[in-house]
């Protein structure tokens, strides 16, 4: 049977491929994995760091905060990045490499007619209490909230920082990344979001939130703030601990928005 | 013992072993969802819960109805639109076209088949929400720009199928009609449609499957609400989109990772059902 050869083909090509003659020195694999807000930074960092390491390949991947400390918790990856601190039920015992802050900046579309909003109009429009732009001062048009799924580490901040319990509409569009947040507030009259600062906002308003200044560059003055960070568990091996602090200290952290 | 006798034993034990594993692996994994779903099934209220409107997972609702409604309200309308249109480039390319108009139409089909999905989605975001957003005054993310994307995806494989239905019918029972004096469009409907009947709707059914189950297009166009409504050109969600959208939250065991179980059950269930019905239909005619 032509079938049986080409196993049998085949089987003799995967066995020339393994490696049998003097043992090489293997190449350890590293996984990085949480909060999609500073995979930018991780990748270019990464990128550089294995250039000096080239006995270790490392793989980076998105999910969100809560994914991350999940995955790391069943000792799937190796370091997860998140903008929340994990809980018992996720991961238990881990070592933190604060990266910094990163704002959570509110933009709207230029539609909306408002630049300045105070902190309990801007709760009420996410939780679906205000629902037409001309309430708090601008155009006569319906406010469309454009959100993160519950995964995300910025929709989780901005839930305890700026709702304080209150949920988010259930009228809200849900977009799986920042970048789709900014496209579809850019998009679309009258919508509202957040993203988490170091990308470029161009075309929207950039929303002033009580006396509050939205600033990409120091946290004293702007109290919406996620705080991303490494985590590692304790038993890690050293070279893991040795990445995360080398992501961690990194001066070039300040290019994608994250204020040391 | 021939050589040719033992090359046939060789042969079959080959597939019996991959029928086996193949059985295992789709078996495991219905297993697994079972598994998932079944202490939330089992609770008290499980299943009228599964009826309820509203999904708040955290907070301990689990209402499953809108992205039932929006599962087949999006397939409904992708097959509303593509069907009609699948149907006329069947007729086109099997009863008018000469061979090779023929051949050139049935190769960009199978091409437009096999463009990835996330193309699509990308698509519907240029075009189809704007339409919809500047017809509606609304986000434009909607079932209906949904069911329309989903509608380009299933019109390629749709039209393949029908085309090769009609072909089915003889050339010559064609060519009779006529010569009895019926129009083309007579013996389209009096006799090539209900000779090729029962290839025309397992070709309904398969396109039903694959738009019960696309995901990334439709996740890229829908806008992931969650509030149940009847609004088309308001945003919803369906089945796979909402346990594409909290899949990465919920670890095994919680009661939000066996929701979602249910939902890929109901998927499952809905194929079920059709693959049902195909054989059903096969059967009777």
């Amino acid at each position: 049977m032509w079938w049986i050869k080409f196993l049998a083909l085949w089987g003799a090509i995967a066995t020339a491929s393994i490696p049998w003659g003097p043992a090489r020195p293997a190449r350890q694999h590293l996984t990085i994995m949480g909060a999609t807000s500073v995979l930018p930074y991780i990748k270019a960092e990464v990128a550089r760091w294995q250039a000096h390491h080239p006995q270790y390949s490392v793989a980076v991947s998105g999910g969100g905060s809560i994914a991350g400390l999940m995955e790391l918790g069943q000792g799937h990856v190796s370091i997860a990045v998140s903008d929340l601190p994990p809980k018992p039920q996720w991961v238990d015992y881990v070592q933190k490499y604060p990266l910094g802050s990163l704002p959570i900046l509110f933009v709207a579309n230029r539609q909306a007619g408002v630049q300045s909003i105070d902190r309990r109009q801007l709760s009420a429009v996410f939780s679906g209490t205000i629902t037409k732009w001309d309430q708090v001062g601008g155009a006569r048009r319906p406010i469309i909230v454009v959100t993160r799924p519950l995964a995300s580490g910025a929709r989780a901040v901005v839930e305890s920082q700026l709702l304080r319990g209150r949920s988010f509409t259930r009228q809200a569009l849900v977009q799986l990344s920042n970048g789709a947040v900014v496209r579809t507030v850019l998009d679309t009259p009258g919508a509202i979001g957040f993203v988490e600062g170091g990308r470029a906002l161009s075309g929207l308003l950039l929303l002033t939130v009580g006396k509050a200044q939205p600033a990409t560059s120091t946290r004293a003055s702007w109290p919406y703030m996620a705080h991303p960070a490494l985590y590692v568990r304790p038993n890690a091996p050293s070279v893991v601990k040795r990445l995360a602090n080398y992501l961690a200290t990194r001066p070039q952290r300040r290019q994608y928005g994250i204020v040391p | 013992m021939t050589k040719t006798v033992r090359a046939r034993q060789d042969s079959t034990l080959w597939l019996k072993t991959s029928l086996v594993v193949y059985l295992g692996t789709q078996l495991g994994l219905v297993a697994m969802l079972v598994g998932s779903a079944m202490p939330w099934l089992l609770r008290p209220g499980g299943w009228g819960e599964m009826i309820g409107q509203h999904w708040d997972p955290l907070a301990g609702y689990f209402g499953l109805l809108p992205f039932v409604e929006g599962t087949v309200v999006v397939t409904g309308i992708s097959l509303l639109v593509a069907g009609p249109l699948a149907m006329a480039v069947a007729v086109v390319g099997s009863q008018i076209l000469r061979a090779k108009p023929q051949l050139f139409l049935s190769q960009g089909l199978s091409i437009m088949a096999a463009i990835p999905s996330v193309l699509y989605g990308w698509w519907g975001l240029t075009l189809m929400v704007p339409l919809v957003r500047m017809i509606s005054h609304g986000p434009g993310f909607s079932l209906l720009a949904a069911g329309l994307v989903l509608a380009l995806m299933v019109l390629p494989t749709m039209a393949v199928l029908f085309q090769d239905a009609l072909r089915q019918v003889p050339a010559t029972c064609y060519a009779g009609s006529l010569a009895l004096g019926a129009t083309a469009d007579q013996t389209l409907v009096r006799l090539i449609w209900p000779a090729s009947r029962f290839l025309l709707i397992r070709a309904v059914l398969t396109a039903v499957a694959r738009a019960l189950g696309e995901t990334m297009a439709v996740q890229m166009v829908i806008g992931g609400q969650t509030a149940f409504h009847f609004n088309l050109l308001g945003p919803g969600a369906t089945l796979t989109t909402q346990i594409l959208t909290d899949l990465s939250i919920f670890p095994p065991g919680t009661e939000g990772y066996q929701a979602l179980a249910v939902m890929a059950l109901l998927l499952i269930g809905a194929m079920v059902v059709i693959v049902r019905v195909g054989s059903r239909w096969e059967r009777a005619s």
